[in-house]
């Protein structure tokens, strides 16, 4: 006999095919018991002595299987409906059960009735593939007991379906549940109903599989023993898992929540020292909103807008005032997203017993008490950070065929922007200045233009001329009187109180004569809509001096003012700091924001524009664009000083001279001036080699609060002074400040997957060589 | 993916060594000198036979045996998903030389000289063999329409996956990646006139695979015969042949 | 079909292999008395009480016996032993008439489409000029080959000789041979023909002329008067300058169309041969006229003549006829 089998499919690419295939039914497959007559003798498999025989179904063969490997089990049928729907759902299972098969001591016969003339079923119209397979079991028991002698020796179909086993008993069949057929039949071996999985205690299973008929083959809800279950179990398991994280809301609710300011909607800043802490800026609340933990983050990535919902003052928190623990882990991203049950529970779970206790005292905020800030959660997101796969600046492995990684660098093809195209007439909208030789504006003119370019250069190339002094074209004279417009403009930017500032990450050398005259073409747009000076000044009171942010003038002054004697690099670092706390300039289009936020703090100048080429400015989002590739070129040079500072510490290890930036209950973050590395060092043991802290010297002005409740034993206990901005070992022998000198050993480490960092410990200073020191 | 169960069934039910359904139908074309149809399983070729007549193309006349020219396509409804296949594909330039050569050998040329068979082979479904399955149609055409033939040649396609030698693959079974054998044979004279293989076998495995493909050979051959003698007999009694006796 | 006012359209699913059942029902094809021997392709034949056989068409010898190498009948004739084969090309014989299409111009001769094994040719000098004059083709007349045929256009004529390499040479040195006009061709297996005495059939009664080429192209038309003429001449003094002269006549003034009766006939007639052709059964005259027969005294519908149920009443005829033939 001859059948085809026909089904829609859909392939990978997404077209919907038609699948044809063909099935012979055959009349030579046997029953494989002595007991029927028909029965070719080579098939003989199951024994005639046997007192029944059970037929299980496929619920009994996925969650019974240490039933069925039990020795006192034998003399088994397995239709190859059964068979084919375990291989499709546990194939481990599946290795156990054809084990089982073929153990001739166990006598399992494997029937093939879906190539079996009488016993092969056609799903109906409108039947689920699940029933089909239930009938075909039940149609392929009843062939059975048609054949073999019933009285001698009756098949049982061992289900623990109700509905299944009703219809069974209806055609005239034995069906039992597996633990009654235990009770019933196998008093010989009691041991047997022990090994039936507990949770699928009869009753308790069938009721779930009534409800819900949709997960294919049901696989009972809860695989109690099914030790090998490998977290794929079947469609009732999916739909048990507890919810991880709350969904997120529409964005019209979104809006609406925003109207009526219950929600705020800022840009989430993750922490740069705990993936699961970040900030979100509202002017509705006055401070930085508080996102602590993973599940109130809920999904949101650095960088991200979401919309977030302020918790109720009592659930409010203080950020973490220790350094992540794991160091090691996969980067807080994946972990997060990827991470199986509970585990983002545990997570929070652990941060309550902390070793370190902050200590209490007066904060610098005056909100709620205890360092206590105003806490939301994530309740959706209203536009992804999205970054796709090699966007500018980002250091991603590659592989190479070698079979090794390489990292390849993201840099944008279009590397000089905006475009200067010269000797072609454009119209702009120009603005005019007549200027004296002091550089004072007499006259300015607004006005619709037609411009043309007269040449395109680089920096280089502009500068070249400038210095040439054989070159005394028009082109070349013009740029020199620009030149020394641009330095008395300069100079007089530096008086109103233009920051010096420091940043760390630049490690070349910028001639900042010869860059500025066009610099101040391209950079002069900026605002600084909001600058938390908070830590710096946190930090400059521990330490002993003021620093004025009124103006930025005060500070330049008040910058000016931050030297200490024995620490020549104290101002240095002091105006990185500085730096960090000021937003980043961004570009944006005349119009988008209030007059009044329009400032440049760095540069000290009320307002600043960047003229570009009037096809850009057309351009509706020129500003995201230039601010886009402005971050994106951040982003490269960090990417690539990354790199270099990985190769250049890989395979050597360097004690270096370090400051303290930053003290956190379990660890500072130190900043290396010589490689401008800035980094975690933990203070607990992480490890034993980190034996280093206990040689520092340090007087015990622990003015520490509460005693630590310490669960670790041996562990180290320290004591974090919010105000005084210093970490103080518990028996008070050791002490850390901020801007305390330090020693530290740079070393790279290979972590999960191959991903190398930069790990950085602690080390007595006396190790530090004297050529090493800085200042 | 497991071909071959351990109680020694295929994936559609099969046994290793035996063959797909077979269904021959001759003449199904009016214009043609000779068609067929040739099914196995779901694969189902038509092959129409036109010939022998004078050259067409007065270049390749050869003045001691007759020219035969193959051409082989596939319908755009042939497989699961519906494509539009030109003629002139790699695959189907390779089969229609495949079989141009096959058939080369099985007509007695010398006997049809300056004159050229032209033999058109389509896909009508295909679910794996359609290189044998065009040649088993090929001939039934051939025959249909009267052209001398050294022999009934038939092909057959021969596998080997899961440690088992596997007769006449489907679909399913082509793309299990194993080594898969085409072999064309002449049963009474006992001689190949197709032997391909794609990937690679030990020789005693070959042998194997070999011996089993020849056999497919012989009983193809068997089925095609009593096929055409069937429609033999019923053209002469249509045409009162018999009666006439 | 112009009483009709509206073209009503059949459209019946094609069930393939139809034909063959009725064929096998009714003529009860696996019952019929085996007295023949049918071979295949590589059996072997028997040559059992003939001591040196003759090998004929359709056999070869392989390791000392005798095999066939087509699929059909056996036939012994004294020593010689052939396969005949049910289904093949047109073998052109000499003196055959045949019906074929001008297919090109080839210098001094048409090449003609017989359907045949191989290409045929009718030369320049082997058709009636004008006038009936008897003279040497110069290239005047080579030149002006177009007047008689042209390319496309559909003759009948005799095979005057075949060459050793198959290719065939025809003549039309008769007035009964020439252009055919106003009529339907059939395509017919020419297994299915028998070669005959008479191949052109005038039906005076019906108005119909019948040509049954050997080559399978069977031509159905309404009889011209003139062509009537043409074809008493031919019967009667073969082909004279009377006939001739006529020729002339009918090619001055065109013949009158042919009345609707005729028309019908034809097409008729037409139906017929395409029944029998589809029902694999010889094709002659009487054959012909017996089915046509059928479907007047039946009133079947000319368009219903290809309906399953008068191809079953032609089976029957058929059966009947030879069962009343075998107990005579």
């Amino acid at each position: 006999m001859h059948l085809n089998n026909s089904f829609i499919k859909k392939t990978k690419k997404g077209k919907v095919v038609k699948v044809v295939k063909e099935r012979y039914l055959r009349d030579d497959i046997w029953s494989g018991s002595p007991l029927d007559p028909e029965a070719d003798p080579s098939s003989h498999k199951l024994s005639a002595a046997a007192p029944h025989y059970l037929l299980i179904d496929t619920n009994v063969a996925l969650h019974q299987l240490d039933f069925l490997e039990h020795s006192a089990v034998t003399d088994v049928i397995v239709c190859t409906t059964v068979l084919e729907e375990v291989q499709h759902k546990n194939l481990s299972a599946y290795q156990r059960l054809r084990a089982a098969c073929a153990n001739p001591a166990k006598r399992f016969y494997v029937f093939a009735n879906e190539h079996h003339r009488d016993t092969h079923v056609t799903a109906h119209e409108g039947e689920s593939p699940n029933d089909r397979n239930d009938r075909a079991l039940r149609v392929a028991t009843k062939w059975y007991c048609d054949r073999i002698p019933q009285d001698k020796c009756p098949v049982i179909l061992l289900t623990n379906d109700v509905a299944n086993r009703a219809a069974a008993v209806a055609e005239g069949l034995v069906a039992l549940g597996v633990m009654a057929y235990c009770r019933a039949h196998r008093q010989d071996a009691k041991e047997l109903q022990d090994l039936v999985a507990a949770a699928t205690g009869d009753d308790d299973n069938d009721a779930h599989r009534g409800g819900g008929g949709g997960g294919a083959g049901g696989s009972g809800g809860a695989a109690a023993d099914d030790g090998d279950a490998d977290g794929q179990g079947g469609g009732g398991r999916a739909a048990k898992r507890k919810k991880l994280y709350s969904e997120h809301l529409p964005y019209s609710e979104l809006q609406a929540g925003i109207k009526a300011n219950k929600f705020y909607q800022g840009t989430l800043r993750v922490s740069r020292f705990n993936p699961f802490e970040g900030w979100v800026a509202s002017e509705h609340v006055g401070e930085d909103i508080l996102i602590s933990g993973r599940v109130d983050m809920n999904r949101a990535l650095d960088g991200d807008v979401v919309a977030v919902e302020l918790l109720p003052e009592a659930q409010w928190r203080a950020p973490n005032a220790k350094l992540p623990t794991a160091v090691g882990k996969a980067p807080a991203g994946e972990g997060g997203e990827a991470g199986g049950e509970g585990e983002g529970e545990e997570e929070e779970h652990q941060e309550v017993p902390e070793v370190f206790q902050v200590a209490p005292g007066e904060h610098f905020n005056d909100s709620a008490g205890n360092g206590k800030r105003p806490t939301g959660r994530v309740v959706g997101v209203i536009k992804r950070n999205w970054r796709t796969r090699g966007y500018c600046g980002s250091l991603k492995p590659q592989k190479v065929r070698s079979g090794g990684a390489a990292n390849v660098l993201f840099v944008p093809v279009e590397r000089r922007y905006p475009m200067i195209r010269c000797e072609v007439e454009r119209l702009a909208f120009s603005v005019l200045w007549e200027v004296d030789e002091q550089a004072n504006i007499l006259n300015t003119h607004f006005t619709k233009s037609v411009i043309k370019s007269r040449a395109s250069l680089t920096y280089q190339e502009a500068q070249s001329r400038i210095d040439d002094p054989s070159m005394t074209d028009e082109l070349t004279v013009s740029l020199r009187t620009m030149n020394q417009l641009a330095k008395i403009m300069r100079a007089r930017r530096a008086a109103a109180g233009a920051l010096q500032l420091a940043s760390p990450e630049v490690k070349f050398k910028i001639d900042t004569e010869t860059h500025n005259p066009l610099d101040v073409g391209m950079y002069q747009t900026g605002v600084a809509i909001e600058t938390r000076f908070e830590p710096i000044l946190k930090a400059a009171a521990a330490a002993g001096f003021a620093l004025d942010v009124a103006s930025s003038k005060a500070l330049a002054a008040s910058l000016d003012g931050a030297v200490r004697g024995d620490d020549p690099y104290f101002n240095k670092l002091v105006r990185i700091m500085t730096t960090r706390c000021m937003t980043q300039a961004q570009y944006f289009g005349s119009g988008d924001c209030a007059p009044s936020e329009y400032h440049h703090y760095g540069l000290a100048a009320p307002l600043y524009t960047h003229f570009t080429s009037p096809i850009r400015e057309a351009l509706h989002n020129c500003s995201d664009n230039l601010n886009k590739r402005h971050r994106n070129a951040q982003m490269a040079g960090r990417g690539s000083v990354e790199l270099h500072t990985l190769i250049f510490f890989k395979d050597r290890t360097t004690v270096a001279d370090a400051r303290v930036t930053k003290v956190k209950a379990n660890g500072l973050v130190v900043f290396v001036p010589k490689y401008g590395i800035e980094g975690p060092v933990y203070l607990a043991p992480k490890d034993k080699n980190n034996a280093a802290s206990s040689g520092a010297a340090g007087s015990g002005s622990g003015s520490g609060g509460g005693s630590g409740s310490g669960s670790g034993s041996g562990s180290r206990q320290f004591l974090l002074d919010e105000e005084a901005q210093t970490v103080t070992a518990a028996d008070g022998s050791v002490r850390y400040a901020v801007f305390d000198k330090c020693a530290v050993r740079i070393a790279v480490e290979e972590g999960v997957a191959h991903r190398r960092s930069l790990v950085l410990t602690l080390v007595d200073r006396s190790e530090l060589p004297d050529s090493e020191r800085v200042g | 993916m497991e071909f071959v169960s351990p109680e020694g069934l295929r994936l559609d039910g099969r046994r290793p060594r035996e063959l797909r359904r077979i269904n021959c139908q001759l003449d199904v074309l009016s214009n043609a000198d000779g068609s067929a149809i040739f099914e196995m399983g779901n694969t189902k070729v038509l092959a129409a036979v036109f010939g022998p007549h004078a050259v067409t193309r007065r270049s390749e006349l050869r003045e001691e045996g007759a020219l035969v020219v193959c051409e082989y396509s596939m319908a755009a409804f042939s497989t699961g998903e519906r494509r539009r296949r030109g003629k002139g594909d790699r695959r189907s330039t390779e089969l229609s030389m495949v079989i141009r050569n096959t058939l080369e050998q099985a007509v007695i040329t010398e006997l049809l000289p300056r004159s050229q068979i032209d033999v058109y082979v389509q896909v009508l479904q295909a679910d794996g063999g359609t290189r044998c399955a065009a040649i088993n149609a090929a001939v039934l055409a051939l025959a249909a329409a009267g052209v001398p033939l050294r022999d009934l040649v038939a092909g057959c396609a021969a596998g080997y996956l899961d440690g088992t030698a596997l007769l006449d693959l489907n679909y399913t079974e082509d793309s299990g990646g194993g080594p898969d054998l085409c072999v064309a044979l002449a049963p009474r004279l006992d001689s190949l006139y197709l032997v391909q293989m794609d990937n690679r076998l030990p020789v005693d495995t070959f042998q194997a695979v070999m011996e089993l493909a020849r056999e497919g050979c012989r009983t193809i051959s068997g089925v095609m015969r009593a096929a055409l003698l069937e429609h033999t007999q019923r053209l002469a009694v249509a045409r009162g042949i018999t009666a006439a006796v | 079909m112009a009483a009709a006012g509206a073209v009503a359209v059949k459209v019946r699913a094609l069930v393939p292999g139809a034909d063959v059942a009725l064929i096998e029902r009714v003529l009860n094809v696996h019952d019929a008395p085996s007295n023949t021997t049918f071979v295949c392709v590589g059996d072997e034949i028997s040559t059992e009480g003939q001591e040196g056989f003759l090998r004929g068409h359709g056999t070869q010898v392989v390791d000392g016996k005798l095999v066939a190498t087509v699929c059909g009948v056996v036939e012994r004739v004294n020593k010689l032993i052939y396969v005949k084969t049910l289904n093949s090309r047109y073998n052109a014989e000499q003196g055959d008439v045949v019906v074929g299409r001008v297919a090109d111009l080839a210098g001094k001769a048409w090449r003609v489409d017989l359907k045949s094994r191989q290409e045929a040719k009718l030369l320049l000098s082997a058709v009636h000029l004008p006038g009936g004059i008897q003279r040497r083709r110069n290239a005047e007349d080579e030149l002006n080959m177009r007047s008689f045929f042209r390319e496309g256009e559909l003759i009948s004529a005799e095979v005057q000789s075949v060459h050793a390499d198959g290719s065939v040479a025809l003549h039309t040195r008769s007035a009964k041979y020439g252009k055919l006009v106003c009529g339907q061709l059939l395509e017919v297996p020419p297994n299915l023909i028998k070669r005959q005495k008479q191949h052109f059939h005038t039906l005076e009664a019906l108005g119909v002329e019948l040509i049954i080429g050997c080559n399978g192209l069977v031509w159905v038309a309404p009889l011209r008067p003139d062509r009537l003429a043409a074809a008493n001449a031919a019967a009667g003094g073969g082909a004279g300058s009377a006939g001739a002269d006529e020729d002339e006549a009918a090619a001055a003034a065109p013949p009158p169309p042919p009345s609707r009766m005729q028309l019908e006939v034809v097409c008729r007639m037409a139906n017929a041969i395409r029944v029998l052709t589809r029902l694999y059964m010889p094709v002659y005259p009487a054959s012909i006229m017996a089915t046509y027969e059928a479907a007047v005294e039946g009133e079947v519908a000319l368009a219903d003549m290809m309906e399953p149920g008068f191809l079953e009443a032609v089976v029957g005829q058929e059966a009947q006829r030879r069962s009343s033939a075998m107990q005579e």
